[in-house]
Formats: structure tokens, C-alpha cells, sequence
């Protein structure tokens, strides 16, 4: 074979191959799929409409098309389309980046001349963009947004079409540069600097240098040393430690350690770790594990550092809480939130997660945190819970790996009850029904012998948080089931509660019947209470005379039903409670009359009614209460004569020591001044 | 001319083998790609791509497109678990594939369990026989449920069957799910089939309109299937109640505005009060010199609340916003039970000009306003916050206030506040401050909170502490 004939054969095969290759790339398309919109993760895409010019946007097709478009685009295409979206209101800036981003990587020049041209065209601004100058935030500009996506493919070129610093897109290419080459973003910034004009402007929230200090520091520590003592003005040194932990963590850490603001740097550094997983890095969490005061506002940030590294990353998260967290409680909170957040979209591993906190383990711990104080050098008194403490509390609420569990168990249930069960039983009987209590409803709704009977066994003598009405009231039985259950049930906790829940149930329909079933439990009081409870809310009257006629109602039976009983008939609701002999049932129902009277009693009335308590601790914090609430009402406190009669009731209750006594003559001189 | 026929063979021949050769396989949006069934210009081309789709459309949107382009079961299936999109559109494309396989994932998969019921209603809609008699079959409480979202729907085109298996449940599961069952209504055509659709964009065009339909509350034919009495009583009750839901209330006659008499108590249900703060907002001038001549001391608290609902958050305008609440404090003659508020910090006030202002006003309000005002201002300077409540005079709750504030800062910065306390003179306000800052510390940090506790000299404050805490 002759040289030619191989240069001949060689050539027809390039040609064959050619032809080959191009028919195989645009089979796709010759067939009607275009592109490669099966990248979405379907295997038949459904055809978008690739607009001739974006027509609107705001239609997801669109957008995906303007992408497909966007790709294939060539110089004449892209000025095509863009001329397109000059005519559109409200075009977002995400489509402008888009158009920008690929057009400069083909042809940055025209791109350039484009956004000259059109420099005033402004789009709507929706998503906080950090690269942009504060004014352009609002409602941005084309020629600024195509200098960012030229410099961050070449920040030097995208340099010479610019004047100088006081060029309105200077400070965004010099932001953009940071990222895509560091060191010459820095000769940027001094250039802006020798300009005499400011460095970007930061705040506490909002810091555009930071990225391009901690970018500096990995490549260079020593640089970025000197610029962040340059701009002293600015509070650079936490990026600056983070990125110089990557470069050399010693020398990073020596300098921290020798540092006047020390602990200053660490809260810094702790709150971008905090906003920022993709600055976590091992040794940095565990300084701020060990360097940060404890209090809430460590807490917070410890978990919110891994919370935010589990949405990226759960597995690598639960890794490093059980690296790094000694504390069980602390531990064992922070994956109950990380299986929390999981808990939707893969419930699976959330469960996983929590298996690996020891049963038992509470996390960390809720204890009252109402304020104690003293009044007048009396004992101690908790008061309501504050607004702040309210919020951590409610803040708080969900993330304890019992309230975890309840959630994925409450899903579990319905598609795997065996397994649900076992890992119900994992649990103490102090946690059971906190933990459960999700699945033990669906349970008790649908199988609600083997969930009584389950319970019972399982809490003893743990009544808290028994949700009995929650649970059995979707099971729907009759009196007879409920009577033949209760009677099945062994002693304890759950038996007491699931008796006075069944009584209450029927209390409406049968109160007889209900009152009955509530003494068969040894007299259980709870269950009495319940009866009259419920009774009360659709018949307090006849409730009220049965009560009357009870020598064995607990006193809680009075609170319940005086309050609803004196709305329907107050005087004789009043008479007799005032005719009842003193006690605690005529206590409870005293109180009950103060706290459900309100308007119009006349306030001597309640005041007369709180004297009448014979508990001082009761009587005094309805006075209190009734006093506060008169002494807003300055029609009142400037009233001699209510101010005259209140004196009367003080001075005349039988019940009250001389230094009580004295106390609310007091407390009225304070709040019924005499007139100027 | 040889070569040009020999070039022309070529590109034919090229043209027919490149059209026959494999196509890539279909990638995947997230997730590895095969590297050995992908072009690299093209796989860079399809990251490029989903790039710009990240840019353009947000995680949620890419989620639902995903979930409406998808073509097979394991893909909708899978995308369903991203999307929040999914309705009863999606379930019906969803056992046009492949019914039971679906449900059968569905009720194995607690992440895919919230959207049993569509799938189970748009299967009964499709062939009421084969969804009824799959769902009869299982044994799980999602079964259970999804049986019932079936059986409500077949019972339209299957009230026998419906009925049937309703009596083979027996009682209890009667019991369990009549209200659910009892209380649905279905729309049912009327006379013969309607004529074939036309073509056309607007969804509602052929069907018809109200009086092709006839409304088909459930169980009417199949009472006797229930176990007893009771349950049937029961069945009743529910259709009543439907019935009363369905009918318009008829509307209530307004009740004039009675200021002497406005209760309270009885605010979530008088309408009263939307008036009143109505008309005040409409004549501000003209409602208060009425409620002030006329109103008893809940007209005159609930005005009084507008005009602190209207205090400005922002503290360049509180001057301002002092005097206008004191002259309606003095025309109402009403002092504001609670310091003013925005959504997620329940007083707006903080700081040395608000504390001068409240120490001005009525005891009163001193009384009532200093804790939260405490609170709120110890966020910031805890130090300066509990200083002004402890100074407030007998009867302004400033003891109160003042442990609050020291509430909130031992919830920050507990060694602070530690150090704080152990300064403290001895009394009452010191034991108290000792329980108050180790219970809130123990919450942040138990064993700082013990170790603190161990530290200090037995007293009745350190003895309260550890019962809290323990």
C-alpha cells in the first residue's frame, strides 16, 4: 500500500467517522428529545418549549428552556435572546447571571458591549446578592453584574475595560475576583484603596471581604496578616484564622492564643462556622468547643454549627458530635436535632441516629426556669414564666431525643407496627409517654386492649404525661368495653388515668352511670373530678346540686364546676359557696368564684370572696391578683369610696394575721391614693 | 469523480452507523454518572446545564419538575419524596403505571405514607374492585386508612361492595372509621355517558354543569351493613351534621354597641369588639370622646390597648410615642396592662430613656410593665436592667423584675451572672438569685451549674437550687 493510498483511506475513514459522530450527537434531537433535559432524572423528558425569546420567565419552562437555549447559544443567539429580555418587566436577576455567565465564556467583548450599551437596564433585584454594592441591591445594573461574571473567569481582562476604581461595576469585579483569583481581588482592593476611596463597606451580617481574607489565608497567611492590620478599621481576623487553619494550624492557633481578642476572635469565628458549613473544619470546632464561655448563646452555636453541617452532611455530623462532645446530654441533644431535621425526608436514618444515643438519655435538661422571688420576706414564690424564657423554651421544644423519636415512631407505626413496638420498648417508663406518644395514639385507636393492657404494664407508678383522652378517645368504646378494660387493668399510674378519663367520657350522656364508674377505682379523685368536670360543661347546675350533695367530692371537684355553674346563675352559685362550712372544697370553690367572676362583680364583692380563703398562700395570691388587676383602672383607685370599702373588708376578714392585714392596708394606701 | 462517490459512501455510511450507534444512558440530576457510558463533552455539557438550572429555578420548583416529568413508577416514586407538589394529578398518573406495585411502596415507606390517601382515592376512582380487594388484604394501620379513602370513593359505582366489606370488618372497625366514612359526599353523574370529549385548554369544558350531577352522601344504601343500632345512630348523626355544615347559617343580627357593658371576658366571641376597633380606626377622635363619656372599663381597656398596639418600635420616635400614650392614659383614665410589643419580642422598650419614662408613670404601671421591660433591656445590659428594677419603689414588682433580668442573663452568660450574685448582700433577693441562676444555667450547661452550686456556702437559696436541679 502506497503512502497516498493510507492518506487516501485515512482521510475517507475521517470522513466516515465524522459523519458517524455527528448523526450520534444530534440523533437526540433529530428524534424530538432535546438536549439533555433527561438530566433532570427522568428517562423520558417531556419536550420543553424553547421560547424565541424568553417570554416569561416567571414560568419555570421558560427558564428551562432559557438554560437549554443558553448552552448551544452563539454570539448572534445571545445578543437575540438578551435583546429579548431587555423588552421584559421584572426579568430577575438570576437570568441576566445566566445569560451573562455564558456569554462571557464565548465571548466576553460583545458580552462587555452588550452590557455598555444597556448599562442602565435595570432587573429586579429579588435574592440578596453579596457581590453587589449596597445601591445596586435594591435594583441592579447590567454593566456590574456582567463585570462579576467576567471576573470570574478573568478578573484581569474584565480589569482593562474598566476606568478605574470610580467605575460604578469597580468594587463588584473586585469583589467577584476574590473568588476566582485571590491574591490579584487584594491588588484590586489596593487599588481602590490608593484611589482614596473606602474598602466595601460590611457590617455585622454582611462582610464581603471575609470570604477573600479566609481565601488569602489558606494561599497566604503572612498577606493577609498585613491586610487585615492595614484595614484595622474592619474585623477581618476570624475569616483570616480560618483560612490560615487550613494552611498551618499551629501557627494559626499561636497567634490566636497570643491575641488581645482572643475570645472576641473565637465568638467570630464560632458565628461563621455557624452560617457557613463550608468553613467547618475539625480543629476549629473543637476551639470553639473548649474556648467559649458556656451559656446559651455557646449552645446555640454549637448546635447550629452541626445542625448546618447535617443538612449537607447527617452522617459526617453525628460523626463529629460523637468526636467532639463530651457532654452525653449536650451530645445526645444535638443528634435528636440533627434526626429531627431528617425526619421528613429520610426517617430511616433519623431513627438510625437516635439508636446511638443511649436509652435513657434525656439530652439536656428542661428544668423550671420561672424567676423565684420574695415578696414582702415571705417565702419564695415562682412567678409566670418571662417572655425571653418563654422563647428558648419554646425554641427548645421538639429537639429532645424522646419528642424525636415520638415523631419518626407516630410515622413508623402505620407501615411496620412490630418494629415500632420494639423500639418502643427500648424506652424507660418514665420516657414512654413522651417518646410514644405519637405511636400510641395510632396504636390505641386501632388496637386499644393490646395498647391499655401494653401500657399498663409498662409505666408503673409513671403518671406524667399520660395523654389518655389523646390516645383512646379515636377507639371509640362504648361504656361496657371501657368499664370490662378498666377493670382488666393491673394498679397503677395508667389504670388511674384511663379510669378518670373513661368516666369523664360519659359523664354527658350517663352522669349517674359515670359517677359510679369513677368510685369503683377505690374512689379514685381524678376520676370524680373529671366526672363533674365534664358534667359541668353542658349541665352546671344539676352538677353544682350533686356536688353539693357529695361528702366525698375532692375539693378539685369545686374548681372545676362553681366557674361554669355562677355563669348561668351567679347569686345563687354565690350563696352557696359563701354557705359552705370552711375547708378546702369551700377554698377551691371560693377561688373558682374570684378567678371566673369578673365583670360586672363589683371588686369589694371579689375582694370579700379572696378574704373568705382560709389557705393564706391561696387567699393571697388572689388578692394580689384582684388588686393588680383594679389598680389598672384609675376610675377605680381614684374612687374613695371603693378604696373606703376595701379597707372595711381587710379590717374586718377574721382570717388574716395582723401583718397581712397590715400588708393590704398597705398595698390599697399605695394603689387608691388619696386625692392630691 | 471516484473519490467523490468513494466520500459520498462515507458520509452515508458514517451517517447509518453513527444513527445505530447506542445512544448514552439517561442521567441522573444528582447522583453519580457512569463515566464509561458518557461522552465527556457531553457530561460536561449536562453539568454545565444543571448549573444553570440551579441558577435559575429554586430546589423546590426542580423538585415538582422533577415529580411531573417523571415517566415511571420508581421515578415518580422517588421524586415524590423531594417534592411538595404532589396532589391528586400525580396520583392518577401514578396507577395508570402500575397500581398495586405503587401502593404496595407506598404503604412500606413511612416517607411515602402522606400521600397514600391520593393514590388509594385515584385507584378506587380507576377499578373500585382491584383497589378494595388489594387494600382488604393488608394488615397495616396504613391499609386501614387508605381502605377507607377507597371505600368513600367506590362507593358511588360500588355501593355493594362497599357495603360488604364494611360488614366483614366487624364492629370495632366499623367504630373506629364510621365518622370518617360517614361524613363524605360524592358527586355523581346523572343519565347516560356524556358524548367524547372535545380538545380543548379549559379543564371544566366538558363536564357539564350542576344539573348533570346529583350529590351521593355515603352509606344511604348500606346502613344495614353497620353491627348495630347504635353505629347506625351514630351513621345518622354524622349525615346530619353534614347537613347542617353544608347549609348557609343564616346570619346573625347585629348587636348594637353597647359600651356601658362590653365584657372581656366574652371578647373571642362579641363581635363587639372588631367594631369598636373599627370605628376607632376610622374616627379616632370622635370613638374615644364617646368610649371615655360612655364606656365601662373593658371599652376603655380595649382602646387603650389600639393605642398601644400604635407605640413605634423604632426608640428615634418613642419621645413621641410617650406622650401620645399618656394622654390617652389620662382621657381613658385606663393604665396599659402590658408594655407595647412586636411579633417575637413581647416589649419593644429597652433602656435608660423607656426606664425614666415608666418610673415617671402611675405605680401601676410600673408594676405591671417592669418585668418584661427588665427582661427585654438584660438581653443587652443586664447589669444596668436589673440596677433600675431593683431601685423601683414598694409595690413595683422591681424584686421581681430585677430576677428576670438576671434570668435572662444567666441564660447567656452564666459565669457572669454567677459572679454577679455571689457579690449580692445577704437576703432574700440573694437566696433567690442563687436558685434562679444555677435552675437556668443548669439548662445550658448542667455540670457548670453543679460545680457552681458545690462552690457555695449552704443557704436556703443553694437548697431550693438543688431541688430544681435535680
Amino acid at each position: 500500500m502506497t503512502a497516498g493510498k493510507i492518506k487516501l483511506l485515512a482521510k475517507q475513514a475521517a470522513v466516515f467517522a465524522v459523519s458517524a459522530v455527528s448523526v450520534w450527537t444530534l440523533k437526540p434531537i433529530l428524534r424530538g428529545q432535546q438536549g439533555p433535559t433527561g438530566g433532570l432524572g427522568h428517562q423520558d423528558p417531556v419536550p420543553v418549549a424553547i421560547p424565541e425569546d424568553p417570554d416569561d420567565l416567571s414560568q419555570l419552562d421558560s427558564r428551562l428552556a432559557l438554560a437549554d437555549e443558553l448552552l448551544d447559544a452563539d454570539t448572534a443567539r445571545f445578543r437575540k435572546i438578551a435583546v429579548g429580555m431587555l423588552g421584559k418587566q421584572n426579568v430577575e436577576a438570576r437570568a441576566w447571571t445566566a445569560v451573562f455567565t455564558c456569554w462571557m465564556k464565548i465571548a466576553p467583548d460583545d458580552a462587555w458591549a452588550f452590557a455598555t450599551l444597556h448599562a442602565d437596564t435595570t432587573y429586579n433585584c429579588q435574592t440578596h446578592d453579596s457581590y453587589l454594592p449596597d445601591p445596586q441591591r435594591e435594583q441592579g445594573t447590567l454593566r456590574p453584574l456582567a463585570a462579576r461574571e467576567w471576573a470570574k473567569l478573568d478578573p484581569r481582562a474584565a480589569r482593562a475595560v474598566l476606568a478605574g476604581p470610580g467605575d460604578p461595576a469597580f468594587e463588584t469585579l473586585l469583589l467577584a475576583s476574590l473568588d476566582s483569583d485571590v491574591e490579584y481581588g487584594f491588588s484590586l482592593l489596593a487599588e481602590q484603596l490608593a484611589a482614596g476611596m473606602p474598602p466595601p463597606k460590611a457590617t455585622l451580617f454582611d462582610n464581603p471581604l471575609a470570604g477573600g481574607f479566609t481565601a488569602l489565608a489558606r494561599k497566604n497567611p503572612q498577606l493577609a496578616l498585613e491586610w487585615a492590620q492595614r484595614l484595622a478599621s474592619g474585623d477581618y481576623s476570624a475569616p483570616l484564622v480560618i483560612g490560615w487553619a487550613d494552611h498551618d494550624w499551629s501557627a494559626a492557633r499561636l497567634w490566636l492564643d497570643q491575641h488581645p481578642e482572643r475570645a472576641e476572635i473565637i465568638d467570630s469565628v464560632a458565628r461563621l462556622l455557624a452560617s457557613d458549613t463550608g468553613l467547618y473544619r475539625p480543629q476549629l470546632f473543637d476551639l470553639i468547643l473548649h474556648s467559649l464561655p458556656p451559656g446559651g448563646g455557646r449552645l446555640e452555636l454549637v448546635q447550629q454549627t452541626l445542625a448546618n453541617l447535617a443538612d449537607a452532611d447527617p452522617v459526617r455530623a453525628v460523626e463529629e458530635a460523637e468526636r467532639a462532645i463530651a457532654d452525653p446530654d449536650l451530645r445526645a441533644s444535638i443528634m435528636a436535632r440533627i434526626a429531627g431535621n431528617l425526619a421528613h425526608a429520610d426517617p430511616k436514618q433519623a431513627l438510625e441516629i437516635l439508636t446511638r444515643i443511649a436509652p435513657g438519655t434525656t439530652g439536656l435538661p428542661c428544668p423550671d426556669l420561672r424567676a423565684e422571688y420574695i415578696i414582702d420576706g415571705k417565702n419564695p414564690v415562682l412567678a409566670d414564666y418571662g417572655t425571653y424564657i418563654l422563647s428558648l423554651i419554646g425554641g427548645n421544644s421538639g429537639i429532645t431525643p424522646a419528642e424525636v423519636m415520638s415523631d419518626l415512631l407516630g410515622r413508623l407505626i402505620w407501615t411496620d407496627k412490630a418494629q415500632t413496638l420494639r423500639y418502643l420498648d427500648r424506652f424507660p417508663a418514665d420516657q414512654i409517654a413522651i417518646a410514644g406518644t405519637d405511636a400510641i395514639d395510632t396504636w390505641a385507636s386501632h388496637d386499644p386492649l393490646e395498647a391499655a393492657a401494653w401500657l399498663a404494664g409498662k409505666v408503673g407508678d409513671h403518671g406524667d404525661d399520660l395523654r389518655i383522652d389523646h390516645w383512646f378517645g379515636g377507639a371509640k368504646l362504648t361504656p361496657d368495653e371501657m368499664g370490662t378494660l378498666s377493670t382488666s387493668l393491673p394498679g397503677g399510674a395508667f389504670r388511674d388515668a384511663f379510669t378518670a378519663w373513661a368516666a369523664g367520657e360519659f359523664a354527658e350522656q350517663d352522669p349517674a352511670w359515670a359517677l359510679a364508674f369513677a368510685r369503683t377505682n377505690e374512689g379514685n379523685p381524678a376520676a370524680l373530678t373529671e366526672v363533674y368536670q365534664q358534667w359541668a360543661a353542658t349541665a352546671p347546675q344539676a352538677a353544682l346540686e350533686a356536688l353539693a350533695a357529695d361528702t366525698q367530692a375532692p375539693p378539685e371537684a369545686w374548681a372545676e364546676v362553681v366557674g361554669r355553674a355562677w355563669e348561668n346563675t351567679p347569686g345563687a352559685t354565690s350563696e352557696l359557696v359563701e354557705s359552705m362550712e370552711p375547708g378546702t372544697s369551700r377554698d377551691a370553690a371560693l377561688e373558682a368564684l374570684v378567678v371566673g367572676s369578673g365583670h360586672p362583680t363589683p371588686p369589694p364583692q371579689q375582694v370579700a370572696w379572696a378574704c373568705g380563703i382560709m389557705d393564706e398562700t391561696k387567699r393571697n395570691r388572689q388578692l394580689e391578683s384582684l388588686l393588680d388587676r383594679m389598680s389598672l383602672d384609675l376610675r377605680q383607685t381614684r374612687d374613695a369610696t371603693i378604696a373606703d370599702t376595701l379597707r372595711t373588708v381587710i379590717q374586718t376578714t377574721g382570717n388574716m394575721s395582723a401583718p397581712e392585714r397590715e400588708r393590704w392596708l398597705t398595698r390599697i394606701d399605695l394603689d387608691f391614693p388619696p386625692p392630691p | 469523480m471516484k473519490s467523490v462517490l468513494t466520500t459520498i459512501a462515507c458520509v452515508a455510511g458514517g451517517l447509518v452507523a453513527g444513527w445505530w450507534l447506542p445512544l448514552p444512558s439517561p442521567v441522573h440530576f444528582t447522583g453519580s454518572t457512569s463515566s464509561d457510558t458518557m461522552h465527556s463533552a457531553g457530561r460536561s455539557r449536562l453539568v454545565r446545564w444543571q448549573e444553570l438550572c440551579s441558577l435559575l429555578a429554586s430546589e423546590d420548583e426542580l423538585a415538582n419538575y422533577r415529580l411531573q416529568s417523571a415517566t415511571t413508577l420508581s421515578g415518580l416514586l422517588g421524586s415524590l419524596r423531594q417534592a411538595s407538589g404532589f396532589g391528586s394529578i400525580d396520583a392518577e398518573r401514578l396507577v395508570a403505571m402500575d397500581p398495586a406495585a405503587a401502593m404496595e411502596q407506598i404503604l412500606n415507606d413511612p416517607s411515602l405514607f402522606a400521600h397514600a390517601g391520593y393514590v388509594a382515592e385515584a385507584w378506587a376512582r380507576r377499578d373500585p374492585q382491584a383497589a378494595i380487594r388489594f387494600l382488604r388484604q393488608k394488615t397495616s394501620y396504613a391499609a386501614e386508612s387508605c381502605l377507607c379513602k377507597a371505600l368513600a370513593v367506590a362507593y358511588v359505582s360500588e355501593p355493594r361492595l362497599v357495603g360488604e366489606t364494611l360488614r366483614a370488618k366487624g364492629r370495632r372497625w366499623q367504630a373506629r372509621n364510621l365518622e370518617e366514612l360517614f361524613s363524605q359526599s360524592s358527586s355523581m353523574r346523572l343519565g347516560p355517558p356524556p358524548p367524547p370529549a372535545k380538545e380543548t385548554d379549559d379543564p371544566f369544558a366538558n363536564a357539564g354543569d350542576e344539573s348533570d350531577y346529583k350529590t351521593v352522601r355515603f352509606g344511604e344504601k348500606i346502613l344495614d351493613c353497620l353491627a348495630d343500632d347504635a353505629l347506625r345512630e351514630q351513621a345518622r348523626a354524622c349525615w346530619k351534621r353534614s347537613d347542617a355544615d353544608d347549609t348557609p347559617a343564616e346570619p346573625k343580627p347585629d348587636p348594637p354597641l353597647d359600651l356601658a357593658n362590653l365584657s372581656r371576658d366574652r371578647q373571642w366571641t362579641d363581635s363587639s369588639w372588631d367594631k369598636l376597633r373599627g370605628l376607632w380606626k376610622e374616627h379616632p377622635e370622635d370613638t374615644l370622646a364617646e368610649v371615655v363619656a360612655k364606656g365601662n372599663y373593658s371599652a376603655r381597656e380595649c382602646l387603650m390597648d389600639e393605642y398601644v398596639a400604635a407605640f413605634p418600635n423604632d426608640p428615634a420616635k418613642w419621645p413621641d410615642g410617650f406622650i401620645q400614650l399618656e394622654e390617652s392614659m389620662a382621657k381613658l383614665e385606663v393604665v396599659p396592662a402590658r408594655p407595647p410589643s412586636s411579633m417575637g419580642n413581647n416589649c419593644v422598650l429597652y433602656g435608660p430613656v423607656a426606664a425614666d419614662w415608666i418610673a415617671r408613670q402611675p405605680l401601676a404601671l410600673q408594676r405591671a410593665w417592669s418585668p418584661t421591660f427588665t427582661e427585654t433591656w438584660a438581653r443587652g445590659k443586664p447589669e444596668e436592667a436589673i440596677q433600675w428594677a431593683l431601685g423601683l419603689p414598694p409595690g413595683a414588682n422591681g424584686s421581681l423584675a430585677a430576677q428576670r433580668g438576671l434570668v435572662v442573663w444567666a441564660h447567656r452568660e452564666p459565669l457572669k451572672a454567677a459572679g454577679y450574685v455571689e457579690a449580692l448582700p445577704p437576703g432574700g433577693f440573694r437566696e433567690s438569685a442563687i436558685s434562679n441562676t444555677a435552675a437556668v444555667w443548669w439548662s445550658v450547661d448542667p455540670s457548670g451549674a453543679k460545680t457552681w452550686l458545690a462552690t457555695l456556702p449552704e443557704s436556703p437559696g443553694k437548697t431550693r437550687a438543688l431541688e430544681r436541679v435535680n
